[in-house]
């Protein structure tokens, strides 16, 4: 219960919680969604190469 | 001795470079992001005064850092591109821009998300966050311009030359809050005395921005290779 309690407590982030992890959340879609769209085009792109 | 730079700034050797760091950079940015992350939401202490809320810090610094720092980069390279005819620096400047763009929006948004509880207000037309908003236009400005003309010559020498004016935005932003009374705070990190943010909060920070300097390299170096091999199709087509 304490760690429930502990993890509550984390998320809520005093109160502020909405705002930390919407900040966070963009951060990190923003990173991820980089790196998956550019590892995609480019395996794409050399693949193609590899065929031409 | 200088065998190396020229070889770097060749397509197939900058390729051959990128594809061998990459693997590298994509697991110190994994690891930095991971051990940020946890050191800034769960190690850092509270602010005495801003409680928990002030956490966005350690995504807005970095970001605001990346998004000054990328454009200052477009620029230095679209410049040498321009004097040297540099074949590799239109492919740079291209890659940059949406990252930076991205970075710059990233900065506005979570600058204005922490403003709200803060200042009480999502949005103030002081110096700082409007040039910041500048910059934004200029990045989406220069993505445009490349969309703009057919002639790739054209383009290349269009947008280095906007990027290049451009940089007179840098040096304002970063003053904007000594020059101007501004609701953004001073600069407690990048100035000539010692940092004034505690240590317990300047070294999460510092990797937060280490980490998303190793991402903006690994996007940077993917970018480049896929903008490289897209010129190529179309010249050969």
């Amino acid at each position: 219960m304490t760690m429930i309690a502990g993890l509550m407590d984390f998320i809520r982030m005093g109160g502020y919680g909405g705002y930390v992890w919407f900040c966070y959340g963009a951060a990190v879609v923003m990173q991820l969604g980089f790196f998956i769209v550019l590892w995609r085009r480019r395996r794409r792109l050399l693949e193609a190469r590899r065929w031409r | 001795m200088w065998n190396w730079l020229h070889q770097l700034a060749s397509p197939p050797g900058f390729n051959r470079f990128a594809t061998a760091v990459l693997p590298w950079l994509i697991a110190a940015w994994g690891g930095t992001f991971i051990i940020g992350l946890w050191w800034s939401l769960a190690e850092a202490p509270a602010d005495y005064q801003q409680g928990e809320g002030y956490r966005i810090i350690f995504i807005h610094v970095p970001a605001a850092w990346l998004s000054l720092f990328i454009y200052t980069a477009m620029a230095v390279v679209a410049a040498i591109g321009l004097v040297w005819k540099f074949k590799l620096a239109p492919v740079f400047t291209v890659a940059c821009a949406p990252i930076g763009a991205a970075f710059t929006a990233l900065t506005l948004i979570t600058g204005s998300v922490w403003g709200k509880p803060m200042w009480g207000t999502w949005w103030v037309w002081d110096a700082r966050l409007t040039s910041e908003l500048i910059l934004l236009f200029l990045y989406l400005g220069y993505m445009a311009l490349q969309g703009a003309i057919p002639d790739r010559r054209s383009r290349d020498q269009a947008g280095a030359v906007l990027l290049i004016v451009g940089v007179v935005n840098i040096p304002i932003i970063h003053y904007s809050v000594e020059w101007w009374n501004t609701l953004h705070q001073p600069a407690s990190i990048m100035k000539f005395d010692s940092p004034s943010v505690h240590p317990a909060m300047l070294y999460p920070l510092l990797l937060m921005a280490v980490s998303f300097k190793l991402f903006y390299g690994v996007v940077a170096l993917m970018g480049m290779q896929c903008v490289l091999m897209q010129r190529e199709r179309s010249a050969s087509s």
